[in-house]
């Protein structure tokens, strides 16, 4: 029951982490695409503008494996 | 590295100018600048009597012959891609073409009215294939049509809306009573088609109807018309098996002629370009009575080659250093030697970097493969990134994106092949189910994920350090004390952290803790006072936000972690079914998981360059060096 509530525990901090993300990247995916169509060489940074969002399910990861290690270690 | 610019300044007889700027258009070494801006005590130049009217001319001719290249090129594009319906234009006024390229006008004419013959008798013959189900139609043959006075009339009408065929049999029903008989279909997203069979005297009426109704159509192509439907259907069906091989013919005519006439075109377009450039140079230059002087920036190393090069064109000319700091901001210009070129187009995606500052390409080519590698860490993976990377390099010889991207892949392969050797890993657990032993830690492994997080982080922390330090370096080259001290406050300050971490996880003795956590206090408060009264707002949310570029770098174990576990998906499904099967399924979802393995790090090893490693001293925004006489290829339009 316990290592069950930790699963869900890790699950629910990546899980809403990856979330968000995809709406943010949705969003900045849909106008990078539209500014590449209009100036190709703006490539580069489009591809670092989707790519910033992923800190938070970087962040969400970090805390499941912080539940992981701690909890399931404790 | 960064190549130190310097302006100069060349002082000639004024009758020697044009033959200074043909000499420095030559050289295509120094990037000229517009005397006005220097103030020196000259007046402009300006062009000569009847030069603006040449200089149209010229550049009127320029863009003909640019275009003519560009259909050169997609004429041999079209005969190797066998893609004969590609519109066949060019943007060259018939007259100009004409002299320009000898017969290219008729066989231009001849392409496009194949294509246009090729469309209407497709759009026919679908139309006719579909109405042709209803047995009437298809065995009415011409004599019986004849026999009982009657035509046929095939329409493919441009809409999509059955109204249409609707108001048609209405208007046709009021003229012709029941004397008619009119089949439509759909034959496409946006046409209908239809074959009306009706007395001889009604067609010159059908026609006015159309007219009167705005009907748009397609006509019959003549030669059809008085066909039976049947026999329209098959001689159109012969005519579309035929076109494309007088298409292919007209192409390779085409294709051909453009091949002989380019050689041509490109010295005529190089002459006329190179002319154009010279007379716009003059307009750069300032004058006195007796003499001329232009103005510009060339790399420091070439000022000798320069001097020695006009020498040979005037022994009076005159090359001296103009001051740098009244000279404006320096054009950039990048050098690095062959292995990091690579990096080098990394690092302009953000806009090349400022003159004076530092040119990252160094660092990016020995960190970025170096990431990928901690993300991929996988000995077969790595071996096929590498093996795709060395064979893209040997196909990319006269391609320097595909050589670029080659040679990356190449670097980063091999780093994930060594990472995949000290987590042995090959094909995910494969490898160490089969018994390659790990030579540092196995990270799949259910006690090691704190390792890999630390090792990890252990990453994030040099690589922002190194970029502190670059930072600070560059401050100090830039006389910025301020920017200095705050990012030696930063450095400290994460280093303070870092060693207090460290004694979390035993890795440093308890007794550093103490010291260390006076060093953050103390290089926090540093670090918000360089900033003035808004320091006390902004300082903390920019220590905040080093602290989440050092949590950015938990990626490389994300990401590796990722790859890892869909190998295992792949090798568990793998025994879990029939073998061939089996077999199957791992190669596809071993194939999906390197496509992954490929794009994925790549994307986030960037990113950790980019945001993380590059905002601690990046300074963008430098101008390309472009020097004069030094055109791009020619490009249509």
């Amino acid at each position: 029951m316990q290592l069950g509530l930790i699963a869900i525990g890790a699950a629910l901090a990546i899980g809403l982490g990856a979330i968000a993300t995809g709406i943010a990247q949705a969003r900045i995916g849909s106008a990078a695409a539209g500014a590449i169509a209009e100036k190709p060489e703006l490539t580069g940074r489009a591809i670092l503008l989707i790519a910033i969002p992923e800190t938070l399910v970087i962040l969400g990861f970090a805390v499941a494996a912080m539940i992981l290690v701690l909890l399931r270690g404790g | 590295m960064l190549i130190g610019m310097t302006p100069v300044q060349i002082l000639t007889r004024l009758a020697q100018l044009p033959a200074v700027i043909a000499e420095l258009h030559r050289l295509a070494a120094v990037q000229l600048t517009d005397v006005a801006h220097q103030k020196l005590d000259m007046t402009p130049a300006g062009p000569g009597p009847g030069d603006a009217h040449r200089m149209a001319g010229l550049r009127a001719e320029a863009a003909d012959l640019a275009a003519l290249l560009g259909l050169a090129e997609e004429a041999s594009s079209v005969a190797a891609d066998k893609d004969w319906l590609r519109p066949a234009t060019v943007a060259v006024p018939a007259e100009r073409l004409g002299r320009l390229g000898p017969g290219l006008g008729p066989l231009l004419d001849r392409i496009g009215s194949l294509q246009g013959e090729y469309e209407t008798a497709r759009r026919y013959h679908d139309a006719l294939a579909l109405l042709l189900v209803d047995p009437e139609l298809s065995l009415l043959g011409e004599r019986d049509l004849t026999r009982l006075g009657l035509a046929t009339i095939v329409l493919v009408v441009d809409t999509p809306d059955a109204d249409t065929i609707g108001t048609l049999r209405a208007a046709l029903h009021a003229a012709a009573g029941d004397r008619f008989r009119l089949t439509a279909a759909p034959t496409g997203d946006q046409t209908m088609g239809c074959v009306l069979v009706a007395p001889h005297t009604l067609v010159a009426e059908l026609r006015t109807l159309l007219a009167r109704e705005h009907i748009r159509h397609v006509p019959l192509p003549p030669g059809y018309e008085q066909m039976s439907p049947a026999h329209a259907a098959t001689e159109l069906g012969n005519r579309l098996a035929a076109l494309p091989d007088e298409l292919a013919r007209a192409w390779r005519s085409l294709a051909g002629r453009t091949a002989e006439l380019a050689p041509d075109w490109r010295q005529r377009w190089a002459a006329a370009t190179g002319e154009l450039d010279c007379l716009e140079a003059v307009a750069l230059a300032g004058r006195t009575a007796h003499t001329a002087s232009l103005t510009g920036w060339l790399p420091r190393r070439d000022i000798d080659t320069l001097r020695t090069a006009l020498a040979r064109v005037d022994a009076g000319v005159v090359v001296t250093k103009l001051d740098a700091a009244v000279a404006g901001e320096p054009p950039v210009l990048l050098d690095n030697p062959p292995p990091v070129r690579p990096y080098q187009r990394l690092v302009s995606f953000l806009g090349l970097p400022r003159s004076g500052s530092l040119d990252p390409s160094t660092l990016m080519a020995a960190a970025l493969p170096l990431l990928f590698g901690v993300m991929v860490g996988d000995l077969v993976y790595g071996a096929i990134v590498a093996g795709l990377g060395a064979v893209l390099r040997r196909r990319g010889s006269t391609r320097p994106l595909v050589r670029d991207i080659g040679s990356i892949l190449l670097a980063s392969g091999a780093w994930s092949m060594l990472f995949g050797l000290l987590y042995g890993e090959a094909l995910g657990s494969l490898g160490h189910k089969l018994g390659l032993p790990a030579l540092w830690f196995y990270r799949h492994g259910p006690d090691e994920l704190g390792t890999l997080l630390l090792f990890a982080l252990g990453i994030g922390v040099t690589h922002i350090l190194l970029g502190l330090v670059l930072g600070m370096r560059q401050a100090g080259r830039l006389r910025q004390p301020r920017t200095l001290l705050e990012r030696a406050g930063t450095f400290f300050l994460l280093c303070g952290l870092a060693a207090i971490a460290a004694t979390a996880v035993d890795l440093l003795p308890g007794q550093v803790r103490t010291p260390a956590m006076a060093v953050v206090a103390v290089m926090f408060v540093v670090t918000i006072s360089t900033r003035g009264l808004m320091g006390l707002l902004t300082g903390p949310l920019e220590l905040l936000g080093s602290f989440g570029h050092v949590l950015s770098y938990l990626r490389l174990a994300a990401v590796g972690l990722a790859s890892v576990y869909l190998a295992e998906v792949a090798n568990h499904l793998a025994v879990s079914v029939p073998l061939l099967l089996g077999v199957f399924v791992a190669v596809l979802l071993h194939l999906l998981n390197l496509a992954l393995a490929t794009f994925s790090p790549m994307v986030q090893a960037l990113r950790l360059h980019y945001v993380e490693f590059f905002s601690r001293f990046y300074e963008g925004g430098g101008q390309p060096f472009r020097p004069f006489g030094r055109r791009p290829q020619p490009s249509p339009g």
